[in-house]
């Protein structure tokens, strides 16, 4: 029997990802995994269930991992700037 | 007479180089000094509740620096995460999970940054 994730552990997640997403370089990406992780996040929030709340806590522990990968080869090779974005700001 | 010439030239044009140089090293001193002063109570003030009106689910009627993201401004603990974040995106630091836990309200964001050194 899972011990459902603490209130605590699933917004630090939350948070992790959060930023491992918005460090992405490219626009599309970034904007995506943004709207992807608050979605996620939401479903996991209205769960009530404690076996699919662990079970959707270790998904997103998983995709954590993944998307830091993600990340670092965006910032790599994220591309030039679209013309939606703002040019002068320098993202570090 | 052409090895003068060159050493004459080469001793005037090193002088101008070092005096830019250490003109620029001064100006970057001059900045630097001015960013550890730190930000004025009030631009944090402005600043913080500004990225709070950026936010949907924020009343802006509402907004004052002593409101809780909870109780009073109806956002969950989730948006709070959030909010966090783009004060952090907004004055460029991280904030560490075990602090940012921590920041519950409006003024509590603003005591953070006003010592934080590194919030630009």
């Amino acid at each position: 029997m899972a011990t459902p994730p603490a209130r605590k552990a699933i917004l630090d997640l939350y948070a992790s990802t959060l930023r491992t997403a918005k460090s992405f370089s490219s626009y599309n990406f970034r904007t995506y995994f943004v709207r992807r992780t608050e979605d996620t996040f939401r479903g996991i929030q209205a769960e009530q269930d404690p076996i699919k709340l662990s079970h959707a806590y270790n998904e997103a522990m998983k995709e954590l991992s993944v998307l830091r990968r993600c990340a670092v080869m965006n910032q790599l090779y994220g591309g030039a700037r679209l013309a939606v974005e703002e040019q002068s700001e320098v993202r570090t | 007479m052409s090895f003068t010439r060159l050493t004459l030239r080469s001793v005037t044009r090193a002088r101008p180089v070092l005096a830019s140089s250490s003109r620029q090293t001064w100006v970057f001193r001059a900045n630097y000094s001015a960013a550890a002063a730190g930000l004025s109570k009030e631009t944090i003030q402005t600043r913080v509740l500004d990225v709070l009106k950026g936010f949907e689910k924020v009343d802006a009627a509402k907004l004052t620096t002593s409101s809780s993201f909870t109780d009073h401004l109806g956002l969950d603990s989730l948006d709070a995460v959030e909010v966090v974040m783009a004060v952090e995106e907004e004055f460029a630091i991280e904030i560490p999970d075990a602090e940012a836990d921590e920041i519950k309200t409006v003024q509590q964001a603003i005591d953070y940054i006003a010592k934080t050194p590194e919030a630009q």
